[in-house]
């Protein structure tokens, strides 16, 4: 009796100990599974203590620098599963996959968005087509995920100088074009958008028998970090290789680089930066053999989607408007376009305010 | 400084407990309440100085008040401290509001003030209070060394959510207590059992509560999912204030001090009355003590001039019903400076008078229909009815307007044109159904009955370290946890 209170003792002080001198060991600075620096020691000053910023800092940087910090992280999402939770933060888990959370279709956001591009399109007197890429759990049948109401209204203010592509069809009731740990399409699934696009603006696509594939085992992609589910399965990335001149610079680092894939990203946490070594402002892919320039004005779907659509085109010119802050109609009157396209995945679409940026 | 955190968990806590067993005994009262000022000072530092005020303040008054044996004297002292007191209580709670009101009234003449609550501040001006009342009445031994009565108000266990712990519970603790192994396991089961209510049942259930009660219109609110969430507001709220209330008990019990229980399973009550002296214990007791027995005693004549005109019966329930009319009006003022704790203090006092005095009727209706009282199925319906009229009470307790509260009320009885259910509801519930049951199983004392009864494996003390263990774990992965937020877009 005596023996086990003492051992309750044991481990209770035992614990705080561990964790409070746990702090004591060397710390990184940035965490790979959350893609961000963790809180840094709050400086030591009377202002900061007696405003009490000090005080919460420090709480900040307790609670980024714990140890066992992603042990303790995972403890909890697999209580949650258990549970029986369908949801683990923000992520949804369901029929096995590890989904972002539904966006609703907002009129507001949709008839905000195609204005914007209506007047851009207006601007630089050309035709603009529209893809917006519906979410996996749309595709997978989930009733939460209502992405045909906002692809519906997407599709009907088309007109104009604006033309909307629609990819319902492409992928409803074809989860296996999405990844299982990541938020984005997988190789295939962007070969899909892309056939839809040629298709759309009537030209030749580069066939799937035209294509090497190598596939890359140990992927786990955003959903799966953001889950915390650590024993979650990982699943492959595919990489297509098409045409071997392809050559891809872009605005933030210097030189070309030979090829559309960048190797040495699949020893990275986030493999899926391969593709186009990821988000960058603007992205050129060149295709020597090929003629005519598309621009695209795109989210994380197209670092995929324009290594297709490189296949087809002498040039790709990609642009982020997260990260370019000029005007893209400047861009387009100085280099002009044969096709100009908008491609967002859908809950992007709804989410993303800089596309208001566009003119 | 709250418990809930990394900084209390493994920074304060081992300090504190480590300072603590190893000075000597004579340094120990310092110690804490060093470590105690430290706590309070972490998150709003100057707040500390209007502690200090009302320690040094009580502190005087408590001196000043037994200096003279003559009641006049006593009064005068205990009505100026009582003033000062509560003037301050007033200043930091409910100036705001106040001038706000007043500017509706007086077309916004008075400059508005913006004056920040300092956190804790109900519970220990209560405090400070009853340890100047306490010494007045004898029970316990007025403090020479200021630093106790520092002690007494500040110790942080209790500091920020309660309970209120009464001078007299632990004015002998103070200079002279025994801490013991026993205490100790005591006190670590204790407060990881709180900490798990707040950090696992409380903060998890409180998401469908928060859904429920971020409504855009009523219209939009189902019917099932008005009543999911304030069923759920009233787990998250008991869970939060009960595991809060058990990490003080259980934190007390470390240092050796032995504080009275706070909850005991409010949810099981029969009655509205029953409900008050299970739910917050110590603030019900507080008010019982130093407002409701002195107002009710000073009643005698009013009691005879309505024992002269309606009668003997009428004549008794007099003090009573003027009593728990102060008392439960000055319980919702307490609560915060808004007009739905008001509306619901004085909810609960209609509700409780009324009790008093159709309790005849009650009876008799009882008696009329053949309804056995001790019969489980009158049992049931007793708590079923007493645990709809706490929830009604929080839906204005919960709402940050009177009209919102308003809306929820249309939404819960489907008078806003809203749905009976939608998917949103029924997704709620699948995602929250089992911390619900877990919720609802920990409101009830079943698990103590399972000890009592089987004995066995519910009472081995090799389980009870486990338990113990495995949810200080899971409450320090679900702390943590709430700090986890991946980037998906990392460029630059």
């Amino acid at each position: 009796m005596k023996k086990q209170k003492i051992l309750a003792v044991v481990l209770f002080c035992g614990f705080l100990a561990v964790m409070a001198l746990g702090f004591f060991l060397p710390k990184p600075a940035f965490s790979e599974m959350e893609k961000r620096y963790l809180a840094e020691a709050p400086k030591l000053s009377w202002n900061a203590v007696l405003s009490g910023t000090w005080g919460k800092q420090g709480e900040d940087y307790l609670i980024d620098h714990i140890p066992g910090r992603n042990l303790l992280v995972g403890i909890h999402a697999y209580t949650e599963l258990l549970l029986g939770r369908q949801k683990i933060g923000d992520i949804w888990l369901a029929e096995g996959k590890l989904l972002e959370a539904p966006v609703a279709m907002d009129a507001d956001v949709v008839a905000r968005n195609m204005n914007t591009i209506h007047a851009f399109a207006d601007t630089v007197d050309q035709t603009v087509h529209v893809m917006v890429v519906p979410s996996h759990g749309w595709a997978a049948g989930i009733p939460d995920y209502t992405d045909d109401d906002t692809l519906d209204a997407v599709a009907a203010s088309a007109g104009g100088n604006v033309s909307v592509i629609s990819l319902e069809d492409v992928y409803y009731g074809k989860p296996e074009l999405y990844y299982n740990t990541d938020h984005h399409w997988t190789s295939r699934g962007a070969f899909y958008g892309y056939k839809a696009y040629m298709h759309a603006v009537g030209k030749e696509y580069r066939d799937e028998k035209d294509f090497t594939i190598t596939e890359i085992p140990g992927f786990r992609g955003s959903t799966y970090s953001r889950s915390a589910l650590w024993l979650f399965p990982a699943e492959t990335i595919e990489l297509w290789q098409g045409s071997d001149q392809l050559t891809v610079t872009n605005a933030e680092t210097e030189g070309i680089h030979e090829g559309i894939f960048y190797r040495e990203r699949l020893e990275e946490a986030d493999k899926y930066t391969v593709f186009l070594d990821g988000n960058h402002s603007l992205v050129r892919v060149r295709n020597p053999e090929k003629t005519g320039k598309i621009l695209v004005i795109r989210d994380s779907y197209s670092n995929c989607l324009g290594g297709f659509l490189a296949q087809s085109y002498g040039e790709v010119v990609l642009v982020d408007l997260r990260y370019y802050r000029q005007s893209v109609s400047q861009l387009v009157s100085e280099e002009e376009f044969d096709d100009i396209l908008v491609c967002y995945s859908c809950a992007n679409f709804l989410t993303e305010t800089n596309l208001t940026l566009l003119k | 400084m709250v418990f809930s955190s990394t900084v209390f968990l493994f920074a304060f806590l081992p300090i504190t407990l480590a300072g603590y067993y190893f000075l000597p005994r004579r340094f120990r009262n310092g110690f804490v309440t060093l470590a105690s000022l430290l706590f309070y000072a972490w998150g709003e530092p100057k707040f500390v100085l209007i502690m200090c005020l009302s320690i040094f303040m009580n502190y005087l008054f408590g001196l000043l008040v037994v200096r003279r044996e003559d009641d006049a004297y006593r009064r005068g002292i205990l009505t100026m401290m009582v003033i000062s007191n509560l003037s301050l209580f007033f200043v930091f709670k409910y100036l705001n509001f106040t001038i706000e009101n007043l500017n509706v009234l007086l077309g916004g003449i008075l400059p508005q003030t913006h004056i920040r609550l300092p956190i804790g501040i109900s519970f220990f001006t209560f405090q400070a209070m009853s340890y100047v009342f306490d010494v007045s009445l004898g029970r316990g031994e007025v403090q020479k060394n200021p630093l106790n009565v520092a002690l007494y108000i500040s110790l942080f266990p209790q500091l920020i959510a309660g309970p209120i712990v009464r001078y007299e519970t632990v004015a002998e603790e103070i200079q002279n207590r025994q801490e013991s192994l026993e205490d100790f396991v005591r006190g670590i089961r204790r407060f990881t059992v709180g900490l798990a209510k707040k950090v696992l049942l409380s903060n998890s259930i409180g998401l469908l509560a928060d859904q429920a009660f971020g409504f855009g219109e009523a219209s939009q609110l189902s019917v099932a999912m008005a009543w999911l969430g304030v069923l759920a507001y009233a787990f998250q709220i008991y869970f939060d204030f009960g595991g809060y209330s058990d990490m003080a008990i259980g934190l007390g019990l470390m240092f050796g001090f032995h504080f009275d229980e706070n909850f005991c399973y409010p949810y099981i009550s029969r009655t509205v009355a029953e409900f008050w002296q299970r739910w917050h214990i110590s603030l019900g007791s507080w008010f019982r003590d130093y407002l409701f027995y002195p107002v009710s005693r000073k009643m005698g004549p009013l009691s005879k001039r309505v024992k002269q005109r309606w009668g003997k019966q009428a004549g008794r329930l007099a003090p009573s019903v003027v009593g728990l009319a102060v008392v439960w009006l000055c319980t919702g003022i307490w609560h915060g400076a808004s007009w739905g704790y008001i509306l619901w203090g004085v909810c609960y006092g209609v509700l409780l008078i009324s009790a008093l005095i159709f309790q005849p009727v009650f009876k008799k209706l009882v008696k009329k229909c053949g309804i056995h009282t001790q019969s489980p199925g009158f049992a049931l319906f007793q708590i079923a009815r007493t645990m709809l009229l706490v929830l009604l009470g929080y839906v204005l307790f919960r709402s940050v307007t009177l009209g919102a509260a308003v809306d929820y009320y249309r939404a819960m009885f489907a008078l806003a044109g809203n749905a009976l259910t939608d998917p949103s509801a029924g997704f709620a519930l699948r995602n929250h159904a089992s911390v619900l049951v877990l919720c609802a199983v920990s409101s009830t004392p079943i698990l103590g009955f399972l000890q009592h009864r089987f004995g066995g494996l519910f009472v081995s003390e090799t389980v009870k370290n486990i338990a113990c263990m495995l949810l200080l774990i899971l409450s320090t992965a679900y702390i943590v946890s709430s700090s986890y937020n991946p980037f998906i877009y990392f460029a630059f």
